[in-house]
């Protein structure tokens, strides 16, 4: 009896420790695709309708054609590089304008800031917003030419990134034949550099841009200035033409 | 129950974004010790349904769509957490044009309990995203955000304790570190804590002293750590001991399923992730159990 007695009180004890306070477990758990056959909360549609009403009239703007479709990716492509090159000619004519002392003038963008590629056929507004949605404005740095061998130096290490007006070689982890203009890169001598206001500011762990001497901040937007590149374009009867020539060489 | 029969027949036949579910249907989903999470991340401004010529989610997502659904599950559920862990913002012009503001609204209007901050909430400044808050009348969690020296001073949380029925639930919020991330000019005198420092401290905090019985971190620091980036919140779960559940974000990672991980007391960790672009919603049924565990690992039940 006493024996039984024993073997019940085991019993309630174990019970007890597996009652201890709440322990909470996932007792279920699903990922709900939300497609078509989720009906639409009608008051939440109809606060978007409007919006997408206003938006849809700016984005659906046709403003020229591409042959192909073009892509952006690491170390260079035709999409970066076109986007550099675009750059590259805004800041040349801006300089001009502004009177600035005449120096070779390089483009460095972050391709990873390059979100989708530009389709084939028509392109519309939207297409650029899709391309580039970050607000990001152009950027001119006056810079030493041993600045720009860093700045080339962490362009390798980081797998590349678009590039106009200039061009190197990245083997074993360092730089050969940097250039500007295809003239050998001066460490002594000064140059301008176009970038983003995210890339200047140290974006991408671009903190070599820190040591700029100068710095003259353009009130274009980066998408601002690819639409109207592709509109003069289309102006002119032609349809986007993508660089072919390589800048970057990674071996 | 037949909604979650035919929610779950459809899961499965949504291709690579099905989730095959191991987890035993217990039935007692609406009960009253059961809370139902239901979490969303990288949204990016997808107030619209993608295309329907979309390559990879045609005619998925949308605001709309979503709402109703939470609202359906909201009549099944007895006690619901909405939450959201970050990078609501920036993706399609409607953040362009309107700046995160309908985002925000909507999200409101949806009844979301708490967000966190994600590095593209850093896109258009501080001060932005300072004007932005306004809109949104859920908190936004950041425990290893201090923005004390900033204009978000006071304009975010570090921890919120959340009751649900049963549940005393604790939110805590995890950041990635926004180096080579954000410019750095969008978060100027804002200081990074160690993540997982922070969520082990203020998780132990709020499990101790504020007397939760659930840890759910929002997590903008990515699944997996890379050399880049060590911080993930499989490493926040190993490394931790209160965290119950870790909704992660930033990665856009697609999860079959939930994901079980070992915290060094030996008890799991549930981590969840969504992919993005708001076409998956997650759902996470924490069942408060006073007997053994509901939980079978490799069971298949549709019921």
């Amino acid at each position: 009896m006493r024996h039984h007695h024993f073997i019940l009180l085991l019993l309630a004890f174990a019970v007890i420790s597996c009652q201890s306070p709440g322990k909470p477990t996932l007792s279920f758990a699903r990922q709900i695709p939300i497609d078509s056959t989720v009906a639409s909360d009608s008051s939440i549609s109809a606060t978007i309708a409007p919006l997408r009403d206003s938006v849809e009239a700016i984005m659906n703007e046709v403003i020229g054609s591409s042959p192909k479709e073009i892509f952006s990716e690491k170390p260079e492509s035709p999409l970066s590089s076109f986007v550099a090159d675009l750059l590259k000619e805004t800041a040349v004519e801006e300089l001009n304008e502004s009177g600035k002392e005449a120096l070779p003038v390089i483009t460095v963008i972050n391709i990873r800031g390059l979100r989708a590629p530009l389709p084939k056929g028509v392109i519309k507004v939207k297409d650029i917003y899709a391309l580039m949605p970050f607000e990001n404005q152009m950027i001119i740095l006056k810079m030493s030419g041993k600045d720009i061998k860093s700045l080339y130096q962490h362009m390798g290490e980081s797998g590349g990134d678009g590039l106009s007006g200039g061009s190197f070689t990245f083997n074993n982890q360092s730089v050969k034949n940097p250039e500007i203009n295809n003239k050998p890169l001066k460490e002594d001598a000064f140059y301008y550099v176009v970038t983003s206001d995210y890339l200047a500011t140290g974006g991408d762990h671009y903190n070599i841009f820190a040591n700029a001497v100068e710095k003259h901040e353009s009130s274009n937007k980066i998408r601002d200035l690819i639409i109207q590149h592709i509109r003069e374009l289309n102006a002119q009867g032609k349809q986007i033409q993508t660089p072919s020539n390589q800048r970057i060489k990674m071996q | 129950m037949k909604t979650n029969r035919r929610q779950f027949i459809k899961t499965l036949a949504a291709g690579s974004l099905a989730a095959t579910l191991p987890f035993a249907v217990k039935g007692e989903s609406g009960s009253h010790n059961t809370l139902t999470i239901l979490h969303t991340n990288d949204v990016h401004s997808h107030l619209d349904p993608f295309e329907a010529n979309h390559p990879r989610f045609p005619n998925m997502g949308g605001f709309a769509r979503r709402a109703s659904l939470i609202s359906k599950i909201r009549q099944q559920k007895k006690h619901v957490l909405l939450v959201d862990a970050g990078d609501i913002f920036q993706g399609t012009p409607y953040f362009n044009f309107f700046g995160g503001k309908p985002e925000l609204e909507l999200m409101s209007k949806m009844g979301y309990d708490a967000a966190t901050i994600g590095n593209h909430e850093f896109d258009n400044g501080m001060q932005h995203l300072s004007d932005q808050l306004k809109y949104a009348d859920f908190p936004f969690i950041c425990s290893n955000y201090n923005f004390d020296n900033t204009i978000l001073k006071g304009k975010t949380q570090s921890w919120k304790v959340i009751e649900k029925g049963p549940f005393r639930i604790g939110i805590i919020g995890l950041g990635i570190n926004p180096a080579g991330l954000v410019s750095p000019a969008n978060y100027k005198g804002m200081d990074w804590l160690d993540p997982i420092k922070t969520a082990e401290e203020t998780a132990t905090y709020l499990r101790n002293e504020k007397n939760c019985n659930l840890i759910v971190a929002l997590s903008h620091l990515g699944i997996n750590s890379s050399e880049e980036r060590p911080d993930s919140d499989r490493k926040t779960a190993a490394e931790s001991s209160s965290i119950d559940v870790i909704i992660g974000g930033h990665t856009h990672t697609f999860m079959d399923e939930p994901e079980l991980i070992k915290n060094k007391a030996g008890k799991n960790v549930i981590i969840n992730q969504v992919g993005w672009g708001g076409v998956i919603l997650g759902q996470l049924d924490i069942t408060l159990n006073k007997g053994k565990s509901t939980f079978l690992a490799t069971q298949h039940i549709v019921r």
